[in-house]
């Protein structure tokens, strides 16, 4: 085979093409040998090293398992990796290669695992009653998007229970407004009076209570974890590739005419398990890596440098927030929903031995939990959740807490909704993230919405485009009120 | 004639829609497209060549696709019907053409289809005939299917057994009915499980829920306790396998009435309606017996 000088060049190389331009913002022990995106292999040494494999009866692939490029890298593999990496790769199995990033593959920290597993189309922003009635209908026909062959159909275990909100006199007029335009959208909503509430849960407290919002149909809770286990199932046959390793930096390239630089995402520089650096080249990256997306934005510059257009941070962080395990032998039976009190404390029955989930989010910004690690604080559960969950539920005074997890909140600070859609000048660059605390009922929809956006250049289906990046740039909060 | 109709369905590709509009009407009509808009090429339509494929399963797994997607079609809400024949009789000729059986208000008939294909309903809207009892055992019902059952304000009796597509979806949606059923019977479903029974407490009036032979029920006994805890005026039927046996036989159905175990309730009813428990009983043993 004919080589140009150039090729020529480039297989001596050690560095490839790129050693000019070596990786930015590395420290220096770390700008070693990093096998750049693009390097020349020899075909005669993969030759011998199969020839050796097959003799030693080693077989190891001969890729390293970090792909050198990918047309979309997902960072995350969570329910929202899972379920973009599903819908773009549902589209052309064959012709479209997606590559997930996951650096925990035992999910200890993940909030996919960790989250209770609502879902309630009860919002007052009307996109995301929409991507939550679309994840109903998901969940309803979940055997013909997700059913593998060979294997048994997926089952989430949805409970239909539905959601109940509780308000106040002053937040009645609120309530009725917000349902009659969950309503108009297609979800089954009930305004319930305090005599309907007192007929159909009789072992509620209504003190303080003037109106509730019951969900019909639709609304409830599942088990999360075995709607990613499905999700993964169903990318691995697909051929997804789920990569174990660490996104640590991106290396960005500077193009353009001399005096008009850009900066371009060039590739993303992953770590794996055993410490070495690879790069990796992309066509779009995704970001998806819930309550960590602050830090990957950060890693490309985004609200670090000072060019125009990075100066805007992606104000996502860690929340920390505990679920409680409780006992109530005689507690509310059967038809509970998840119950959520004026005070913001919620409650759902788990099973059927009279065990129940419950929490709340801390009242202002000083009570926040350290996000540091996992451990639960016990006292908030005495000083906040035990007294409204018993003055609501009086069953509840004769009840013991049984154990307790925490999990992480991907808390959008600016207004707890969602940021989805390319940043403005890293165009390669696709977020998804923010959804605190709806992340597991919305992860569905955004991987469908970011799938028509990405291939089909517009959204098809719901029109996300009110909550991309730019209003963060402009300082246009879309505030949700419920937020649980 | 035939041979032209060919040519023109082949020729009647959907990228010839721009020279050539009459075509585009022919192949829609034909191929049941009306109504759909074509988008234009979709950007990645180079990566479907990828899909080409000699693979035995993959055109298998397509086929069995297609044949889904025609099932819930076919199942779908149409307005035309609605219209034409009003909501009960809309909803009645839906099931019945579908190898289910209906009941009106006011006569003691079960209609269903017989051997010829032939049914007895007007096809046209009557006044005063109301749906009351809808028997869709052994149906391939399916969720999009339940959503012609629209505006019935007297269905009384809602028999689902051995429905091997009724989940706890189709279960969750019977909530429209709250103040009008009082029979259900979900026996023999096989992907019916206790979430989705838990939602039955929304059928306030309901009097009687058959709930035998659920493979996927785990403790059925300790649901139909459960469930009668928050649903006093309701019985459950199925709940023990020892009382199928007593149901099964036409014989035994008297012996119900002194069974101990189960709790038949007869004094809220008014003297001028028969035992509704009873009567229920007889509806419930007279689908399929006589053909009718």
């Amino acid at each position: 085979m004919l080589r140009t000088s150039y090729q020529i060049f480039r297989c001596f190389n050690r560095r490839g093409l790129l050693w000019k331009q070596s990786p930015r913002y590395l420290t220096e022990d770390e700008k070693k040998d990093i096998p750049a995106v693009g390097k020349y292999r020899s075909p005669w040494k993969m030759f011998r090293k199969e020839i050796k494999d097959y003799f030693d009866e080693n077989i190891t692939p001969i890729e390293p398992e970090i792909p050198l490029e990918t047309e979309a890298l997902i960072i995350g593999g969570g329910a929202i990796g899972s379920s973009v990496a599903f819908w773009l790769k549902q589209r052309n199995p064959k012709g479209f290669r997606v590559t997930v990033i996951e650096r925990d593959p035992g999910y200890t920290q993940a909030s996919s695992m960790l989250a209770v597993g609502g879902i309630r189309h009860q919002f007052s922003v009307p996109e995301n009653v929409q991507l939550s009635m679309f994840t109903s209908v998901f969940l309803r026909n979940i055997r013909e998007y997700l059913s593998v062959l060979d294997s048994d159909p997926p089952d989430v275990q949805f409970n239909h229970q539905g959601y109940l909100f509780l308000v106040p006199e002053e937040r009645a007029e609120y309530l009725s407004q917000s349902v009659e335009m969950q309503t108009n959208l297609g979800a089954k909503i009930r305004l319930m009076n305090r005599q309907m509430l007192a007929q159909k849960f009789p072992w509620l407290n209504l003190d303080g209570i003037a109106l509730g919002s019951y969900g019909m149909e639709g609304e409830g809770w599942f088990d999360p974890w075995l709607l990613v286990r499905a999700l993964k199932a169903k990318n691995i046959s697909m051929g997804v590739q789920y990569v174990k390793g660490e996104v640590v930096d991106f290396d960005l390239k500077e193009v353009g005419l001399p005096g008009k630089k850009d900066l371009f995402l060039d590739s993303t520089v992953i770590k794996n398990p055993e410490g070495q650096l690879f790069k990796c080249r992309m066509s779009y990256v995704v970001n998806c890596a819930g309550p960590w997306a602050g830090q990957i934005a950060r890693m490309a510059g985004i609200g670090v440098r000072k060019e125009e257009g990075l100066s805007t941070p992606l104000p996502v962080e860690p929340r920390k927030r505990f679920v409680y395990v409780v006992h109530c032998p005689d507690g509310p039976g059967l038809e509970t929903p998840l119950t959520i009190d004026t005070t913001g404390v919620y409650f759902r029955r788990e099973g059927l031995g009279g065990y129940y989930l419950c929490g709340a989010s801390p009242n202002s910004e000083e009570e926040e939990p350290d996000t540091s690690n996992l451990d639960v604080d016990y006292d908030f559960y005495e000083k906040h959740v035990w007294p409204a969950l018993a003055y609501r539920v009086p069953k509840f005074e004769v009840s013991k807490l049984k154990s307790a997890w925490a999990g992480f909140y991907d808390y959008n600070t600016f207004d707890q909704n969602l940021v989805i859609g390319p940043h403005p000048y890293h165009k390669n660059m696709v977020f998804a993230n923010g959804l605190s605390g709806h992340g597991i009922q919305h992860a569905i929809p955004i991987g469908r919405a970011l799938m028509e956006l990405l291939i089909d250049g517009e959204y098809k289906t719901i029109n996300l485009s009110r909550f991309e990046f730019p209003r963060l740039v402009d300082n246009e909060p879309i505030q949700e009120v419920a937020i649980v | 004639m035939a041979t032209l109709g060919k040519c023109l369905s082949l020729c009647c590709r959907p990228g010839l829609f721009r020279i050539m509009p009459t075509c585009s009407v022919l192949y829609r009509t034909m191929f049941n497209k009306y109504g759909e808009k074509w988008e234009g090429f979709p950007s990645d339509w180079l990566s479907t060549l990828h899909n080409l494929t000699f693979d035995k399963g993959f055109w298998i797994k397509k086929l069995e696709n297609r044949m889904w997607k025609e099932k819930v079609k076919d199942q779908e809400f149409r307005p035309q019907r609605l219209e034409t024949l009003g909501p009960d009789l809309a909803t009645a000729t839906f099931i019945v053409a579908r190898n289910g059986a209906v009941k009106f208000v006011g006569q003691d008939r079960w209609i269903r289809i017989d051997k010829d294909g032939k049914y007895a309903l007007p096809n046209r809207k009557v006044e005063g005939l109301y749906l009351e009892a809808v028997d869709a055992s052994g149906t391939e019902i399916l969720y999009t299917g339940l959503s012609n059952f629209v505006d019935l304000h007297h269905l009384r009796y809602l028999n689902f057994s051995n429905c091997k597509f009724f989940d706890d979806w189709c279960l969750s949606y019977l909530h429209i009915f709250e103040t009008t059923l009082e029979f259900l019977d979900v026996s023999g479903c096989p992907e019916v499980t206790e979430r989705g029974l838990a939602t039955i407490h929304k059928l306030s009036n309901l009097k009687c829920l058959r709930m035998a032979n659920l493979p996927k029920v785990q403790n059925p006994e300790f649901v139909a306790l459960l469930l009668e805890d928050i649903m006093p005026q309701c019985t459950i039927l199925g709940a023990c396998p020892d009382t199928e046996k007593i149901l099964d036989s036409k014989q035994d159905e008297n012996k119900l009435q002194h069974d101990t175990r189960i709790d038949i309730k007869t004094k809220s009813l008014s003297e001028s309606q028969p035992v509704i428990s009873q009567r229920i009983l007889g509806i419930a043993h007279s689908r399929g017996k006589d053909g009718l």
